[in-house]
């Protein structure tokens, strides 16, 4: 069972999005911010999902210091973000893709699907 | 009664008896008329009576009267008294005496015959000693004759003499007389060149009227020759339009009176003609002189100057100026038709004793009188501005113009003065004075702040409020170191030229925000406006800070930013677990499926007001980031037409696509542009219009239209749909919406360096269309 990291600070959209991939066939590990990713003490997952807006360190930085880490720099980052900006931004930060909420579950699930085998 | 000579003087009836009339020439001396016996005695006694001064009396002569013989006794009685009229006459007296004869004689003989021989010889001794007495006295005469004779001849040997000198003199005189003639034909030569130089048309006729003389100018006139002297004026053509020449002449002749006309010939030459009476100097009249001056010049320059006069005066009268002639006291002596409108007085009423002086107002009679007084005395002509007080009491505003004219010997004559109405001028200037104080006032207060500048980037003038605004001293203005291209940010430099080039095109500036430098550097907002003066190239400016409107814009840019930013999260939830819900009841025929699927929908309209607010508060902030690609346009609008017809059932969209180069572009915006559009379309037009979106390109440009079948746009609504929060009238009520969908497309193509435009006519439909470069 693939296994996905999503760093969420929004407990509702934590809730939601962990229902919508379970529902899919993954393993959800949920935090709230980054320090676990950023400390290595997190499990290595098949694929990052990340909040850009987060308090102290954002999802961008997280995502850059995922892609600069030889452990985890092949590992596929989906950024979420609240601003249509998110696509150029998140690009820009290394991440893979990006969604802007509110997004459709369709959509995250073909996202995911489509980056989780690569 | 006789007289000296003996010629009777007086007869008495009597004495006739003594007298006998002789044949041959009558006379009236006695001694021839007294008969024959008495001629003897009488002439002694007579004689006698003469010589000796006194009476003499004859007795005794016998005469026969008739057939008898009768003694006469003879009386001759000369008047001798002194002062008596009659002195100097002779009385004779003739008496009858018959006895006398007898008595008297003496008787010597008695022998008859021896008596009367005796008689005989007394009476002839007497006679003998008168006769001696009488010789005696005829020889004294003879002796005083022969004096007189010598005395004669002497003084005839005088008059020899005088004779003589006279005839020196003669000679004398003759010398002179020649020299005389010399001088009257040198004197005749020159009348003749005087004549013929002075080319006056001369003609002398006598008394009946036949040509005497005439000189060659007249000869022109009328057709004269040399062979013409001596023919009657009567038979001599002329070329003169006057017939009544010889009835003239002849009336001059006449009367004595001179006819002085002008003529003219056929060939248009113009004489002044003049006939007058021959007069010698003796002042007898000997005939007629008829004189011709060629006055066509003089004609032509009077016609000449009779037609300026008329220019002039019909210049002077219909002047736009009035025009005024008066003396050096100011006493109108001409004014034209255009002075009487400006003053209200008739011309009769001007120049019949007015002065300039009684028409100009009180304020200005000072001022005017001392340039008048200088300029009657010195000649100096000046301008003035002021009022005439009209014969109703106006005033009228004139400009006045005197000059002065000087007559021949360029002594002061009269003067000139042109008037102007400048009634008009005057109450323009007051406007203008009054908007400038308002001008000035609205400038000074503070209120706005003002400058002038050039297209090159100086700044000319500027009011208080904007040195203060952009932090220079009034110095530094004057010194040229303002100028609106160094107060501009770099970034607004492209901005501010667009501005320069619509106030080139249009003379003015629509207001429109920007940025500014101050003197220190630092940067604050204003609202920019502008207008080119009429005629320069000078521009006016209002700028107004905004910095504060612009702060508290920008914290609801922020506000709505952060609260719309807010508002996804929950917004994204929901989401998710509404399309969970639907996930989970799929399949099932419970109604809460359909209620879900409803949700759902709702979830995305709040979903999209979201967005856009937030894409809105990014645009105004200039954060709009494009992620260009590569894009097949045709793609990108099937994708779009196909999702919003799936999403909306009911309408039909019509796709025309020509084939496209790519352009490059920002995918999802483009997707976003054309779902606002196309939602905008739906909104606005009927369920069953359909929509059609057409795709063309150039070497330049591709260009999507999109056409609805709608209520169509007003012309003035057209510019406006693009603006932030703008919602047609009709829509605010019938269509929801915030009224940013068309913003944030227009924004999008904008950043895109295209452009996007709409097409309407109300009730017609509109097409809005956008242009992306190639």
């Amino acid at each position: 069972m693939k296994h996905i990291v999503l760093v969420e600070d929004d407990a509702g959209i934590q809730d939601a999005a962990k229902t919508i991939l379970e529902r899919a066939g993954y393993r959800v590990t949920l935090y709230a911010n980054g320090d676990a990713l950023l400390e290595g003490a997190a499990e290595l997952a098949d694929l990052y999902i990340l909040d850009k807006q987060l308090a102290g360190v954002d999802g961008l930085d997280i995502c850059r210091y995922l892609k600069g880490q030889p452990a985890t720099m092949h590992i596929p980052v989906i950024m979420l973000s609240a601003s249509p900006q998110i696509m150029s931004t998140a690009k820009a930060a290394g991440a893979d893709a990006a969604l802007e909420k509110p997004f459709k579950l369709k959509e995250l699930r073909e996202l995911v699907k489509a980056h989780i085998n690569r | 009664m006789v007289n000296e000579d003996y010629n009777i003087v007086h007869l008495s009836e009597r004495a006739g008896r003594y007298l006998q009339i002789a044949g041959g020439e009558p006379t009236q001396n006695l001694l021839k008329l007294v008969k024959q016996e008495l001629r003897l005695e009488l002439r002694s006694a007579l004689y006698q009576a003469m010589q000796r001064k006194l009476s003499i009396e004859t007795r005794g002569v016998t005469v026969v009267i008739g057939d008898r013989q009768e003694t006469v006794r003879l009386q001759v009685k000369p008047v001798l008294r002194e002062g008596d009229v009659a002195k100097g006459f002779i009385l004779v007296i003739f008496q009858p005496s018959a006895d006398d004869v007898v008595r008297d004689v003496p008787v010597s003989s008695d022998e008859p015959v021896a008596h009367h021989l005796e008689e005989e010889l007394v009476r002839v001794k007497t006679q003998l000693r008168l006769s001696n007495e009488q010789h005696d006295f005829h020889a004294e005469e003879l002796k005083a004759s022969n004096e007189e004779l010598r005395s004669a001849a002497e003084e005839l040997e005088t008059s020899k003499e005088e004779l003589q000198s006279i005839n020196e003199e003669l000679r004398t005189v003759n010398q002179e007389l020649k020299i005389k003639i010399e001088e009257t034909t040198l004197g005749n030569n020159n009348l003749q060149n005087l004549i013929n130089s002075a080319n006056i048309g001369t003609i002398f006729l006598d008394r009946s009227l036949r040509v005497s003389l005439f000189t060659p100018a007249a000869g022109k006139i009328f057709n004269l020759l040399p062979a013409d002297y001596g023919r009657p004026l009567s038979d001599i053509t002329h070329h003169l339009q006057y017939k009544d020449i010889l009835a003239d002449t002849e009336a001059v002749l006449e009367k004595l009176i001179v006819v002085e006309q002008e003529v003219t010939t056929v060939n248009k030459q113009a004489f002044l003609m003049r006939i007058l009476p021959y007069r010698t100097s003796d002042d007898r009249i000997n005939g007629v002189v008829i004189s011709f001056f060629d006055v066509t010049k003089r004609k032509l320059a009077e016609e000449n100057l009779r037609e300026s006069e008329e220019r002039f005066r019909s210049i002077v009268n219909q002047s736009f100026a009035g025009i005024t002639e008066m003396d050096v006291t100011g006493k109108i002596t001409f004014v034209n038709e255009r002075m009487a409108e400006l003053t209200g007085y008739s011309r009769a009423e001007l120049t019949g004793g007015m002065a300039i002086q009684d028409i100009v107002h009180k304020k200005d009679m000072q001022r005017g009188g001392r340039l008048f007084t200088r300029c009657a005395k010195e000649g100096i002509p000046f301008s003035i501005e002021k009022r005439f007080i009209r014969k109703d009491g106006t005033e009228q505003w004139i400009n006045n113009h005197v000059s002065l004219m000087r007559d021949v010997a360029g002594n002061p004559a009269y003067l000139i003065g042109v008037t102007m109405d400048i009634n008009e001028q005057k109450a323009a200037a007051e406007a203008l004075r009054k908007s400038e104080e308002r001008f000035r006032l609205l400038s000074t207060s503070g209120l706005i702040s003002i400058a002038f500048f050039k297209a090159d980037g100086a700044i000319t003038d500027a009011n208080d409020a904007f040195l203060k605004l952009v932090g220079y001293s009034r110095e530094e203005l004057n010194r040229g170191a303002v100028r609106w291209d160094k107060l501009t940010p770099p970034e607004w430099m492209t901005r501010t030229h667009d501005a320069m080039d619509e106030l080139q095109r249009t003379g003015k500036i629509m207001p429109y925000e920007k940025e500014y430098y101050r003197r220190d550097g630092s940067k604050f907002w204003g609202i920019f406006g502008g207008a080119q003066l009429a005629e320069t190239e000078v521009g006016v400016a209002f700028v107004m800070d905004i910095s504060e409107l612009k702060a508290l814009e920008q914290q609801k840019d922020t506000f709505l930013g952060i609260a719309s930013h807010e508002l996804k999260t929950p917004a994204t939830s929901i989401k998710a677990y509404t399309e969970l819900l639907i996930e989970s009841l799929t399949g099932t025929d419970d109604e809460s499926a359909q209620i879900a699927g409803k949700l759902n929908l709702q979830v995305d309209r709040l979903a999209a007001l979201i967005h856009d607010l937030l894409e809105t508060t990014r645009i105004s902030g200039g954060q709009l980031i494009l992620n260009k690609e590569p894009l097949d346009l045709n793609a990108v609008i099937t994708e779009q037409a196909e999702e919003l017809q799936q999403l909306n059932p009911g309408r039909k969209i019509v796709l025309r696509l020509h084939k496209l180069h790519p352009v490059v572009a920002d995918r999802n915006r483009i997707a976003q542009v054309l779902t606002n559009i196309i939602s905008n379309a739906f909104k606005y037009s009927p369920q069953d219009e359909k929509v059609v979106i057409t795709t063309e390109q150039d070497a330049h440009k591709v260009t999507v239209h999109i056409r609805d079948h709608g209520r169509g746009i007003a012309a003035d609504a057209q510019q406006k749909v693009f603006e932030r929060f703008y919602r047609g009238e009709a829509a605010i009520n019938a269509a929801p919406g915030l009224g940013l969908g068309l913003y944030i497309a227009s924004e999008i193509i904008k950043a895109h360096s295209g452009t996007m435009a709409v097409d309407s006519k109300p009730g017609q439909g509109a097409t809005f269309y956008f242009t992306l470069p190639l």
